[in-house]
């Protein structure tokens, strides 16, 4: 994805030289960090370099939306998560890490999935779960971040993350039984 | 800090954007566990390789094919015929000017303990990778970069021109406490991962080769005894310092010696 029109235009308008500085601090120091977190979600070279292409140029776009004490490492992990989530989506990838943590949520006390199954019920889950439970899950369970970093960062409580995470749980339990039984 | 930190507490402190304090606590933890310096050090040498391949990956799309990136990537719905050319040239030329000159530098030189040093000189808007003999000119401006995998590093850069006058071009009057070992002598990087240290050095006018030297290792050490040693070699002869090691200056640590050429550009 290339940068939109609008904000190919406000950067033409603007000059290069302080969005390019930032973007480049930005480069330098995550690229290996972003490409990393990619790939465990994507689970696939080329679209993890795809999805980490598309992260910075969301980024050099989004700059300016950086507030002053955010972790830039958290701001870019939610640009990347979103991206990775509709690469998955358009492009109908597996989303391979997702798929085991989702399996070793489901199975928990129960019998393993195989990988069908764990594609189905990713599946089922992606059509059931809104973007902002999908994106607080990978927060929490790919990227490590604390339940108060993911409520920070997503202007919600505490309270809120924790039942979002609650509601994941209880709906990969209701997918397992009816896929499983 | 008793508890492990999470991975995310981890990716911050590879990525230095961790406070003062909690980046304090995490060092002081990453020496007393075993296993998460372990999942540090994995996670600095995965970050780095991925960092190659990302790099790699970029250039090949753009260099190779710009034009047909930019026909992939164009927004389905471009309102009228002008954004339909506009966007992915305009898009393409951005992402060039952004990104091709970090891509392309050859890999930084390792050297013994897993450091790797690499110097980017400016010249104006153009960017580029120090290679030992490079020429330079006056006024270019040097930035280093300097990897590392261990939980500290000490360093010092210096620079000895023909002359064998030695300069200390790291620290320097500019380097934030911070990066500053008790002694105040010598940059002390914590954490492993990649580390551009702040400020650049712009070149004077002076002319001819001239050596950078790198001196690092794992421990704090006194640059003083090893910098007269170094005139001393030098001063018998002057191009002995481009094949230092550190055995012949007697030091333990790493020592990296970047000979360049300081000529004036037209």
């Amino acid at each position: 994805m290339f940068p939109s029109s609008a904000c190919l235009v406000s950067y033409l308008e603007r000059g290069v030289t302080s969005q390019q500085r930032r973007t480049r601090e930005l480069y330098d120091r995550y690229s290996g960090l972003i490409y990393s977190k990619c790939l465990r979600m994507l689970g696939n070279k080329e679209d993890a370099a795809d999805a980490a292409q598309e992260t910075f140029t969301k980024a050099f776009c989004a700059i300016d939306s950086v507030r002053k004490h955010e972790s830039q490492l958290s701001w870019l992990y939610r640009i990347a998560t979103t991206t990775c989530l509709n690469f998955i989506r358009t492009r109908r990838r597996k989303g391979a890490i997702l798929l085991e943590e989702v399996g070793g949520l489901v199975s928990q006390g129960r019998q393993p999935l195989d990988a069908v199954l764990q594609q189905r019920v990713f599946q089922a889950l992606q059509e059931r779960c809104d973007d902002r439970t999908l994106e607080i899950f990978v927060a929490f369970y790919l990227d490590g971040m604390e339940q108060k970093q993911i409520a920070a960062q997503l202007g919600i409580t505490r309270r809120a993350v924790v039942k979002r995470l609650a509601r994941f749980r209880e709906l990969v339990a209701e997918i397992y039984t009816s896929e499983v039984g | 800090m008793d508890k492990c930190p999470g991975h995310f507490a981890l990716s911050r402190y590879l990525a230095d954007e961790l406070p003062a304090g909690e980046r304090r606590e995490v060092s002081a933890h990453l020496e007393a566990c075993e296993r998460c310096s372990a999942l540090l050090r994995d996670r600095a040498e995965y970050a780095e390789l991925a960092e190659e391949r990302y790099a790699a990956a970029w250039q090949q799309a753009v260099a190779a094919r710009p034009h047909e990136a930019g026909r992939a990537r164009r927004p389905r719905r471009a309102s009228f015929w002008v954004f339909r050319v506009l966007v992915p040239v305009a898009a393409a030329a951005v992402i060039l000017a952004l990104v091709v000159p970090r891509l392309a530098p050859p890999p930084p030189v390792r050297y013994k303990g897993s450091l790797s040093l690499q110097i980017i000189a400016k010249r104006g808007e153009r960017q580029f990778v120090v290679s030992d003999g490079a020429r330079l000119c006056p006024g270019d401006a040097l930035r280093f970069s300097v990897t590392a995998s261990g939980a500290k590093s000490y360093l010092v850069i210096l620079s000895l021109d023909r002359r064998g006058t030695l300069s200390t071009f790291y620290p320097n009057s500019t380097t934030p406490p911070r990066l500053r070992a008790r002694s105040g002598t010598i940059v002390e990087l914590t954490g492993a991962g990649r580390h551009v240290l702040p400020g650049s050095i712009i070149l004077d006018r002076s002319q001819g080769r001239e050596v950078i030297l790198l001196l690092a290792s794992r421990q704090a050490f006194d640059p003083r005894p090893l910098q007269a040693r170094i005139r001393a070699i030098s001063s018998k002869d002057p191009r002995a310092a481009e094949r230092l090691t550190g055995e012949k200056l007697g030091f333990s640590g790493a020592v990296r010696a970047v000979p360049i050429v300081k000529s004036p550009c037209l």
